[in-house]
């Protein structure tokens, strides 16, 4: 998703995407966030290889009941 | 009681060598000093009135007067507190209101858990003076089974990284890892018997590994995680750690159950998990990864587990090699997006405040702004792939009793040659099945770094870990090891 895009491309989505997020990053910020997004962007290349089926549904908050 | 260390001492191993089976494996550690008494022989010299929760509260103060310095295992002790509670302690039993085995014991937590009228810190500047109005559930539990709470265990900031800002007594260069790592460096050096960590990444059984401590992952939502401070909420776990198995049984025998302010605790029957300890393994069908999963391990680590799986050979368990689930790297880099996330939410308040107060550099800061920048749909996807995977290791797990790998993929500090394919660790936080760091030996080269297992099994199922980690131990001496300092 990401790996075609510069730093630069990566830094501005990051600065717009905070808008909305309600956050407020300096470029200061943005700039030592930056490896660490990229890390998290590889990480959801990653998840986002897996097919899924339409039937898998997210567990957000699984409980696990004991079978006996 | 009253009696002189000399005395004490000699009344102690006769003592020890007259406990029941449960504390029998704890008093072959031929522990001589009151610091390095396991809780179950602590317990039992308690309860015969032969030691005062008060001189074994004292004798822990001085040992942390002793060594806190070189190896900084924590955030606050509090001394004041903890007499008090152990003088409380000593008139009870002096009135027969003895509560259990862990009546009049030491303990400590991280500084993740609240802790009412003691700082909790979350190692963070940014609580450096929040002070709780209440105790976290698990807290409360040790101190209702009699617990004398000693202090608050160190951690990377907000539980964020596998570096402890303490010292690995076995090197005292070293780290001893992280998150819970001051736990494990309290439980090492003497300075604590009993200690609570907290996991969402491996974060109780890397730091026991490192320090050769014993630490337990419980089944997601088998202990509360009320009050104290996330990381993540649905990959959070919280659990005991200790120097040897039986103290691990005896200490979650308190702080396993049902808890109405932890929606995710599940209510079922708490069984006594002392009593699954001494049943041998005979039978018992391990699952171990096949070899080119460590192969990129460091040698001492695959040593260690090599002769632990001999062990267990010789002790009359089958031994399967499995398959892991096709979708494990992928749930590793899931793992990732649902922390990271979840962390944004959580820290939402305090970002929205004064962020500097974080501190210079700090990763939880980074952590918390970069997890509010990834869309809902990644989060969501990745707890989809979590019910893949859960799927895949209800399968995976039909075919044996317990998970047997190593504990890290390298002794404390040292580099790995290649990247390794998997640590087998996050995987556990992912499906919430229960999985434990036992020690299983120390390195030849370095010398002398603690290496481990790593034992898991289904759900619920924490009782067949500690049968087979207890006749594990019962075999070895790697428990008993002290460093030197």
């Amino acid at each position: 998703m990401h790996k075609n895009m510069t730093d630069e491309e990566i830094k501005e989505v990051m600065k717009q995407t905070a808008k909305f997020a309600g956050l407020d990053l300096s470029d200061e910020r943005i700039e030592a966030d930056l490896s660490n997004m990229k890390r998290h962007l590889d990480a959801i290349d990653v998840v986002s290889e897996v097919n899924l089926k339409l039937e898998d549904e997210p567990v957000p908050t699984f409980r696990l009941e004991k079978k006996s | 009681m009253g009696v002189s260390r000399r005395t004490f001492l000699k009344s102690s191993v006769a003592g020890a060598a007259a406990l029941s089976s449960v504390s029998k494996a704890a008093s072959q550690a031929g522990s001589t000093d009151l610091h390095y008494l396991s809780i179950a022989e602590a317990a039992e010299l308690i309860r015969t009135r032969r030691l005062s929760p008060l001189e074994l509260t004292q004798a822990i103060l001085d040992r942390i007067d002793q060594v806190e310095s070189k190896v900084l295992a924590f955030v606050t002790v509090a001394r004041d507190e903890a007499l008090q509670a152990a003088r409380t302690a000593q008139e009870e039993i002096a009135r027969g209101q003895y509560r259990g085995p862990l009546h009049g014991i030491p303990f400590g937590v991280k500084d993740t858990h609240y802790t009412k009228g003691i700082k909790s810190t979350a190692g963070s500047p940014l609580l450096a003076d929040f002070i709780p109005t209440y105790d976290a559930t698990v807290v409360a539990r040790m101190k209702e089974a009699g617990a004398i709470l000693i202090g608050k265990t160190r951690l990377p900031a907000f539980s964020m990284g596998g570096n402890t800002p303490s010292h690995n007594p076995w090197d005292l260069s070293r780290t001893p890892g992280g998150s819970s790592g001051g736990s494990a460096v309290s439980l090492a050096a003497g300075e604590l018997a009993a200690a609570t960590g907290g996991d969402t990444s491996n974060s109780i059984r890397h730091p026991a590994t490192l320090c050769n401590v014993v630490g337990m992952k419980a089944t997601f939502g088998l202990v509360s995680r009320y009050g104290v401070i996330p990381i993540s909420w649905s990959l959070d776990h919280i659990g005991p750690m200790t120097r040897t198995v039986t103290d691990n049984a005896l200490m979650l025998n308190v702080l396993a159950g049902y808890d109405p302010q932890d929606a995710y605790t599940v209510d079922v029957p708490i069984p006594d998990y002392t009593k699954a300890l001494g049943r041998g393994v005979r039978g018992i069908r391990i699952g171990v990864p096949r070899d080119f999963l460590i192969d990129e391990f460091h040698a001492d680590c695959i040593r260690g587990f090599r002769d632990a799986l001999d062990v267990y050979k010789k002790l009359g368990a089958e031994l399967v090699e499995v398959d892991m689930p096709s979708t494990l790297q992928a749930m590793d880099s899931g793992q990732r997006v649902i922390r990271i996330c979840e962390a944004a939410s959580y820290h939402e308040h305090h970002l929205a405040g004064d962020p500097d107060r974080y501190g210079e550099n700090a990763r939880p800061r980074s952590e918390a702004e970069v997890g509010a920048l990834v869309p809902a749909v990644h989060y969501l996807r990745a707890q989809r792939l979590k019910k893949v995977f859960l799927q895949e290791m209800h399968q995976l797990f039909a075919s044996f009793d317990v998970f047997i790998t190593p504990g890290r993929p390298a002794p404390a500090g040292e580099p790995l040659q290649f990247r390794v394919r998997q640590d087998f660790a996050k995987m556990f936080n992912c499906c919430g099945y229960p999985a434990m760091a036992v020690p299983a030996g120390f390195s030849i080269s370095p010398v002398g770094l603690p290496v481990g297992l790593q034992i898991a099994a289904k759900p619920f199922e924490e009782e067949i870990i500690y049968r087979v980690a207890h006749a594990y131990e019962a075999e070895t001496d790697w428990h008993t090891r002290r460093p030197n300092l």
